[in-house]
Formats: structure tokens, sequence, C-alpha cells
């Protein structure tokens, strides 16, 4: 199959799905099938079979008839937003952060409450975990034993 | 001069009522038109187009505007919908097969869901098997590109030209028939 031969059976390929209207062909196309058009009596004929059935389309009495208004008002009242967790998150923060740098004094009682607070866990949950006097002297007589099994085996 | 969709969709997302109905306004005719189409019900293809805008107000944050354009997105919820409501009527018509008595004389299921005033080419569309109505309604009526109607059908552009090729052909067998 030579170049014109394949470009004239695409040409046939795109009318006989896409129909005679050239704005429905794909974009990249429609300068070859034009091309391949005014080349060929049966493409013509073919095009014009196509736009018998494109004006029997167009011919549809479905239309729409909701007030879209009105639904849009009625969805945005009635249904909640369902924001992910990163978009919840988000939000949480940039309120925060906007109330925290609001004004002059927030800053100063934002501050202030993160110290207080860090001090009272600080007195309230500290306690001390290991005596270390205790751990030294436990080393020195694990050591001890050591040593004296090691004498004891020289004997 | 018109609002970018990819700002209003945004604006969608921070709860902005005005950038939603801006953007329902401009799309809920050709959703409900196409499941109008594809479903031949009314009733039913208000409720989904309805349904895919609740989508647009819930979901509007998994839209990425540098993946496809907001009409592909809608139509893509609208579709899936659509083959759900499909599959649903088809295992209840299944189910009324097997049940004859409850079927009366001479309807169909065709007959029940177009009524009789609408244009020939309508009931012809009705007639088209699912995939190849779905492609040539995508394609004719919502101006879709072979592209965005393959990225909704979850398919080839190839299988959607074959499909197209198919549609018109039996289109125009359909209406030789009524004649």
């Amino acid at each position: 199959m030579n170049r014109e031969e394949k470009s004239q059976r695409r040409a046939a390929a795109v009318l006989a799905a896409y129909g005679e209207n050239q704005s429905a062909w794909p974009p990249d196309e429609r300068a070859d099938v034009s091309e391949a058009l005014s080349q060929s009596a049966v493409l013509q004929q073919i095009r014009s079979n196509e736009a018998v059935v494109d004006r029997l389309l167009s011919q549809s009495s479905t239309v729409a008839s909701l007030d879209a208004e009105q639904v849009a008002r009625t969805i945005a009242q009635r249904i909640p937003q369902r924001l992910s967790f990163v978009a919840q998150v988000k939000g949480v923060l940039e309120v925060l952060g906007e109330w925290c740098v609001a004004g002059s004094w927030r800053p100063a009682l934002v501050g202030s409450t993160t110290v207080s607070l860090g001090l009272i866990l600080g007195a309230t949950l500290y306690v001390p975990t290991e005596d270390w006097s205790q751990a030294e002297q436990y080393s020195f007589s694990v050591v001890g034993d050591v040593a004296s099994d090691a004498v004891a085996e020289e004997f | 001069m018109p609002v970018d969709e990819g700002e209003l969709v945004a604006r969608v997302g921070q709860a902005d009522q005005h950038a939603y109905a801006e953007l329902v306004t401009r799309h809920l005719p050709a959703i409900e038109v196409y499941a109008k189409r594809i479903l031949g019900d009314d009733a039913l293809a208000q409720d989904i187009a309805q349904d895919v805008m609740v989508v647009l107000w819930q979901r509007s944050n998994d839209f990425n505007p540098a993946k496809a354009r907001l009409t592909t997105w809608l139509h893509r919820v609208a579709h899936n919908r659509c083959i759900d409501v499909l599959r649903k009527r088809q295992r209840e018509v299944s189910l009324e097969t097997n049940n004859t008595e409850k079927e009366p004389l001479g309807s169909d299921s065709t007959d029940r869901q177009y009524p009789r005033e609408r244009q020939p080419i309508d009931t012809v569309l009705a007639c088209l098997p699912e995939s190849q109505r779905t492609a040539l309604v995508l394609t004719y009526y919502q101006n879709l590109s072979n592209r965005e109607v393959a990225e909704i059908t979850n398919s080839s552009i190839r299988a959607v030209e074959s499909l197209l090729v198919r549609a018109r052909g039996n289109v125009k067998k359909q209406l030789e028939t009524l004649k």
C-alpha cells in the first residue's frame, strides 16, 4: 500500500468514526483528511453519506431541565465538604497560625503559655529512673566475682 | 472574562459557594443530558447529575487540573454512575424474565424508559449497545476528544474509533428500518 492509499484509507476511517464535520475530526489529522478528500470522489461520497447520519443525530430532543443555581445552593448548604486528613490538619494549623500572629499580646500569650506548660509538666512528671551509684557498685561486684572465679580456677 | 476552572475548583476546596455555583452552572446541563441519553430515564439521570455535583463539592481536592479538564473528570464520574445503574438494571431485567407472570404482554424495557413522544433518533440511540452509545454520545453530543473519551471509558483511542464506526453504522441501519 503506497502513501496515498494509506492516507485515503485513514481519511475514510476518520469520516466513518467522526462524521462529516471537520471540527469533530482529531485536530492533528484534519489537514491530511482534508487533502485526501480534495483528491478523491469516493471520499467525498463517504462524507456526504456521513452528513446524513450527522443530520439525524442532531435531531435528538434530549434537553437539560434541572435548575443549576438551585442545585448548587441546595448542595452547598446541606452537604458538608469531605476534606482529606492533610487538608483538615492544614486548615487547623492555618487557623491556629492566623490567631497566634494577630495582635501584639497573642504571641506573648502563646509563648508564656508554652513555657508555663513545659515547667508544669517538667515539675510533675520528672521521676529519677536509675541510681547510678548502685549500678557502679553492681558492676564492681560482677567484675569482682569474675576475678575471684578466675583466681579460683588457677588454684 | 471567565475565571479559570482550576482556580474555581481550588476555591470550591475552600468551601467557596460562589465558585461552586459558577461551576455547577457551567457543567450540570451537559452532565444531565449525558446521563439522560445513556440511561433513557429522566428522573434517574437527574439523580445522577446531582450526585456528580455532590462529588464536585465534596471531593474537589481530588481533581488535578494538570491531568485532565474538569469536564472530563465530571463525565468520568457520571459515566461510572451510569454503568452502575445499567448493570443493576440488567440484573433486575434478568430476574424479571425469570418471573414472566409479572410482565404484561407487549411491554419491554425500552418502551418503559423511552416514551413515544421522543424523536426517532433518541429511540435509535437507546437501542444501541451501551459501549457504542457511550462513545457516540461523548464524541458527538458532548464534544469530547477521542483521547478524553478513551480516558473516560478506560479504553484505547483505537477502541473508541471502532465503537464509533459501529455505532454510526447501526444508527444508519436502524433508521432505515424505522422508515
